[in-house]
Parts: C-alpha cells; sequence; structure tokens
C-alpha cells in the first residue's frame, strides 16, 4: 500500500492552461472584440514559462513526473507554441471566421496533451496524453471548412488514422498488461533486464511503434499527412508539423529509455528499411508537388524519417541527436510557415509554386528569408538543417552504418530538388502578378527573425544547443540509475 | 467457468473484423461503426486479462478505454454530420478532392 502524492505544484503549467481554454470555452460567445483572446493566451504562456523555470521538480502520483527529460522537451514545446501563437495572430486577422477563443482554447489543450504525454510514467498516461493532443487537432483541421469546404476531407483522414494508431497502441498495450501485470515504465525495464517476457514485450513494442509511426506519419502510414497539412490553415499546418512530431518524438524516446531500453539494439535494425524507404518516398513526391504546403507535408515526412535515423545505433548520444534535429526543424517550419502567412495575406495563390515566381524584385527580405530558411530544410552548409543532419551521419558512421549513412546521403540529395526548384522559381523567373506590398507586422515578423537568427547561429556554432540536450539526458540516466 | 483463451479468440476476431470495416467499407457511418467495434474488443481484452489474473488495475483501464471510444465516436459523428450537411457525401471513395 502507497500513499498518493497529489502535488499540484507540479502540474502548475497544464492546469493553467486548461483553466484558460475552459475561460475560453465558457465567456468566448459573450465577448465582441475577439482579439482579447489572443493577449491571454500571451498571459498565460508567460506565465507557463514562469512557472516551468521555477517550480520544483516532483511526481504527481505515480504517473506524472516533472524531471530534467520532461522538463526541458516542454520548455522547446512551449517556446515553440509561443512563437505559433504570434504567427496565427496576424493569421486570425486576415482569416476572420476563424477569429474565435476556441481557437486559441483547442491549441491549449493540445498542448497540455503534449505535455502530459513527454512526462508521463506509464504507458497509459502516455496513451491519454496522446489521444488528448490529437483530438482538438481534429477540430481544428476542420474547423478551416469556412474557407475551403474539402479541408473536412483532411480531418476525417488525420482522424480515420489517428483512430487505428490508438488501436494498434492499445493492442501493444494489452499485450504489456497480459505479460507484465503493469504498465509502468520501470517495472517493463526490471523485468526486460532479468530476460523475462521478452518475445511478448518485442512484440508489444513493435505494436506501439506501429501506432507511433502513423501520428509520425512514417512511410507505410504517411498517406495522410499532405491531405491533412493542406486542408489545415496554417498555423495548425505548424503546429502538427512541428510541435506534435516534436512531442511525439520526445515521447517515444522517453519510452526507450524507461521503459524498453534492453529492446533498443532490436528496435534499431527492426527501424533501418523504414528510416531509409521514409526519406526516400518523402523527398521523391515533394518532386511534383505544386502546392507548397503539400511540399513541405511530404518534406516533413522526409524530415521524420531523417530524425529515425538516429534510433539505429540504439546509443543515447543518437537519441539526443534526434532531439535537436526536431528542435532545428520546429524552428524552421516555424518560420517558413510564417513567411507563407505573410505571402497568402498578400495574394491567396501564393501558395502554389509557379505562380510565386519572380517575388524577389518587390519583395526582396521575403525571398532572402525564404531562401535561407529553405537551405536549412535542404541541409545546406552554414545553416542550422545542414549540422543537424551531420550529427545524425555522424551517430550512423559511429555505430557501423556505413551503408545507411551513404543512401541516407544520396535521398538527401534527391530531396534537396524541391526547395531549390522553389528558390529558382522565385529568384529566376519573370513574375505573373501586380500586387501590393503588405506591411509588415510585428508579431508575423518576430518569430520569423527569431528562427532565422537560431536557425543561423546554431548552423555556425551548435555546441550550446547539443551540449544542453545531452547533458540533459546524461544527468536524467544518472538520476535514473543510481537515484532510485 | 469460460477459459482465458476464448475471451483472447473473441477479441481479436472482433479486432480483425474491426478493421476489415474500416479498411474495406465505403460508408462513413459503417466506418465510425467498424471503429467502435475494435475499440470493444480491447474493451473485452482488458476486462478479460483483468478477470483471469485477479488484478484490477485492468478494470481500471476499461474505464479510460470508455471513456476513448467516447470521445472518439463524439468526433467521428461530428465529422461526419458536417461533412453531409457541407459536402452532401457519405461515401468514403467520394471524397476524393487531395490526391497525390
Amino acid at each position: 500500500m502507497f500513499t498518493l502524492n497529489l502535488n499540484f505544484s507540479v502540474l502548475a503549467v497544464e492546469l493553467i492552461f486548461l483553466i484558460t481554454g475552459i475561460f475560453f470555452f465558457l465567456v468566448d460567445k459573450f465577448i465582441k472584440n475577439k482579439n482579447y483572446a489572443y493577449y491571454l493566451v500571451f498571459l498565460a504562456i508567460l506565465l507557463g514559462f514562469g512557472f516551468l523555470m521555477f517550480t520544483p521538480f516532483g511526481d504527481f502520483t505515480k504517473a506524472y513526473q516533472k524531471d530534467f527529460f520532461s522538463a526541458t522537451i516542454q520548455l522547446f514545446l512551449l517556446i515553440g507554441a509561443f512563437l505559433i501563437v504570434l504567427i496565427s495572430y496576424t493569421f486570425l486577422q486576415e482569416f476572420r471566421a476563424l477569429n474565435y477563443g476556441e481557437f486559441y482554447g483547442l491549441f491549449l489543450f493540445s498542448l497540455i496533451g503534449a505535455f502530459v504525454m513527454v512526462a508521463s510514467q506509464d504507458l497509459l498516461t502516455l496513451y491519454l496524453g496522446m489521444e488528448l493532443m490529437s483530438i482538438p487537432v481534429y477540430f481544428l483541421i476542420a474547423s478551416n471548412f469556412v474557407y475551403g469546404r474539402n479541408s473536412l476531407e483532411g480531418s476525417l483522414k488525420y482522424f480515420i488514422a489517428g483512430a487505428l494508431a490508438s488501436a494498434f497502441i492499445i493492442l501493444g498495450l494489452a499485450l504489456v498488461y497480459h505479460s507484465q501485470g503493469s504498465l509502468i515504465f520501470k517495472d517493463i525495464f526490471t523485468n526486460l533486464a532479468q530476460g523475462l517476457n521478452k518475445k511478448e514485450l518485442f512484440a508489444a513494442l513493435i505494436l506501439i511503434l506501429a501506432g507511433f509511426s502513423i501520428k509520425l506519419s512514417l512511410v507505410p502510414f504517411h498517406m495522410w499527412a499532405p491531405d491533412a497539412y493542406q486542408a489545415s490553415p496554417l498555423p495548425v499546418t505548424t503546429f502538427l508539423a512541428g510541435i506534435v512530431k516534436f512531442a511525439l518524438m520526445g515521447a517515444f524516446i522517453k519510452i526507450m529509455i524507461l521503459g524498453f531500453s534492453p529492446l533498443r539494439v532490436e528496435l534499431g535494425t527492426f527501424l533501418i528499411p523504414i528510416a531509409l524507404i521514409t526519406v526516400l518516398i518523402g523527398s521523391l513526391l515533394a518532386i511534383k508537388q505544386d502546392n507548397i504546403v503539400r511540399m513541405l507535408a511530404y518534406s516533413s515526412v522526409a524530415h521524420v524519417g531523417y530524425a529515425s535515423l538516429g534510433f539505429l545505433s540504439g546509443d543515447y548520444l543518437g537519441y539526443g541527436f534526434i532531439l535537436f534535429y526536431m528542435l532545428i526543424y520546429l524552428f524552421t517550419t516555424i518560420g517558413t510557415f510564417g513567411l507563407l502567412i505573410y505571402l497568402a495575406s498578400i495574394k491567396r495563390e501564393f501558395l502554389e509554386i509557379p505562380s510565386m515566381s519572380g517575388i524577389s524584385q518587390k519583395l526582396p527580405l521575403v525571398a532572402f528569408l525564404i531562401l535561407v530558411l529553405f537551405f536549412s530544410l535542404a541541409g545546406v552548409p552554414p545553416t542550422a538543417g545542414f549540422m543537424a543532419k551531420f550529427y545524425i551521419f555522424i551517430m550512423l558512421v559511429k555505430g557501423n552504418f556505413i551503408g545507411v549513412a551513404i543512401l541516407a546521403l544520396l535521398f538527401s540529395v534527391i530531396g534537396a530538388y524541391p526547395y531549390l526548384r522553389v528558390i529558382k522559381v522565385i529568384y529566376m523567373d519573370k513574375p505573373l502578378y501586380d500586387y501590393e506590398k503588405e506591411r509588415y507586422s510585428i508579431s508575423l515578423f518576430i518569430p520569423i527573425i527569431l528562427s532565422l537568427f537560431i536557425v543561423l547561429l546554431f548552423g555556425v556554432y551548435p555546441k550550446p544547443a547539443v551540449d544542453f540536450i545531452q547533458r540533459t539526458l546524461y544527468l536524467y540516466m544518472n538520476m535514473l540509475l543510481f537515484h532510485t | 467457468m469460460v477459459p482465458f483463451e476464448y475471451y483472447v479468440i473473441l477479441s481479436l476476431l472482433l479486432f480483425v473484423i474491426g478493421l476489415a470495416g474500416a479498411l474495406f467499407r465505403r460508408n462513413l457511418i459503417i466506418l465510425l461503426a467498424s471503429l467502435e467495434i475494435i475499440m470493444n474488443a480491447l474493451i473485452v481484452l482488458f476486462a478479460a486479462i483483468s478477470y483471469h489474473t485477479k488484478d484490477i488495475s485492468g478494470y481500471l483501464i476499461v474505464f479510460f478505454l470508455i471513456g476513448m471510444a467516447a470521445a472518439e465516436a463524439g468526433v467521428g459523428l461530428t465529422l461526419a454530420v458536417l461533412i453531409y450537411k457541407k459536402l452532401k457525401k457519405v461515401y468514403v471513395d467520394e471524397i476524393n478532392f487531395f490526391r497525390g
């Protein structure tokens, strides 16, 4: 018999977001000027920063633990969410029919789910956090039907894929529960370290991986991704590509470190073909897309493939580099979609690649920003995207996967084509339209400039971020092994 | 007393039926019903494991899963109603605006 440890100060950030979100749902109908929601979310996230930095670590019952790992990932998620809230303000000024408090409320609920997921201590809490993260996103995607009725279709596809993913994950949970009698990560680790039930637990891990790869859009299950990305409003696409994928990667790394870590070499061998095919398919299908959001969706499939290459060596250093990769991808995505929001506010047709031709003549600043961010996505040296790929490939070479590293390098050459095509269209083609410049709004360009700064800084000097992440993992492992 | 294997066979059968329905049927409502069948199969599985290992936490998981199944049904039916209202379509293969 143990006593329940109801330490609410650990949950402070989630509680703030929960109260703010519920407040939107209750009050939004009675307020005429809808911009209040933006300021309130701004305040809630700033408060969240304060509580995340200054509340002590600890447990909430046995299901939720705030520790080095989860607090670090939550900090990154919160920074990303802050920037996305900033860019969605400008977007909602343009697309007024979406400008309701509920938009931000669903956003915050989804963020709570991501926080719960990365801090969970057993598989059930992880699953519930995952559902809480994805269910508001279905609504956010479907809310775009005011502007394009077909966005319902993208939402439906994402919903069906998500429901099947959760079914597979629960099947894995049932296997774990049958062979272990509990779903807590530490019990799984104890049994695996003693060599008990290895086959059952490996099957369960594969089922859980299947669920995660549907949500992460690894290749056999990537078909929903481009439709859902193209259907959703642009800030929600950013959320889906940046934050949801980052949180899912963080949670999967947590499963691998805490629960299934004796199986990580087997998992690496299992993932080799999946990761390589994901990179190849994502790069190839991105080539023939004309809609830029759809192109970026396929490129996000490829990027998750690159990040999951870090699992192959089964080394904890590789896991740290996965987090670094997803962090860089998060910032690059925010910058890119911020620029797309600016272009869409000038003319809706600018979301098609052929009609973007020649915008460098009237909008040289925007063209230059697109150039730098797309170089980062393609992995050209002075940017952070190159450093992230470099570290992943270094881990592959270190783990004696030289063939895989060479193949991934070749695929990344293919994957550079779609980005370079956009840059060629922007800089070298004749302009098609005549249009007026929009003014550069502050809340849109602060996140863009910040992400550009981060991309350039970590491209030249990545050591602080990498050291921060690796030291977090190292400290976390030490606390885990020697402290319990 | 019914042996444990029978419950496992029942729930896996239901799971496969639900999966086949979700993958191959064209009607939107039947698709949602198939997703419900999958969730119910898993609920039966958890309850059976919990009953046969005399462990209480499986029953607890069952309650969480019922809640999740209800939430999923809510989202799915909302989307189905919206799709019927806006697109006038109920068959999945007619909803094919995005491709490639």
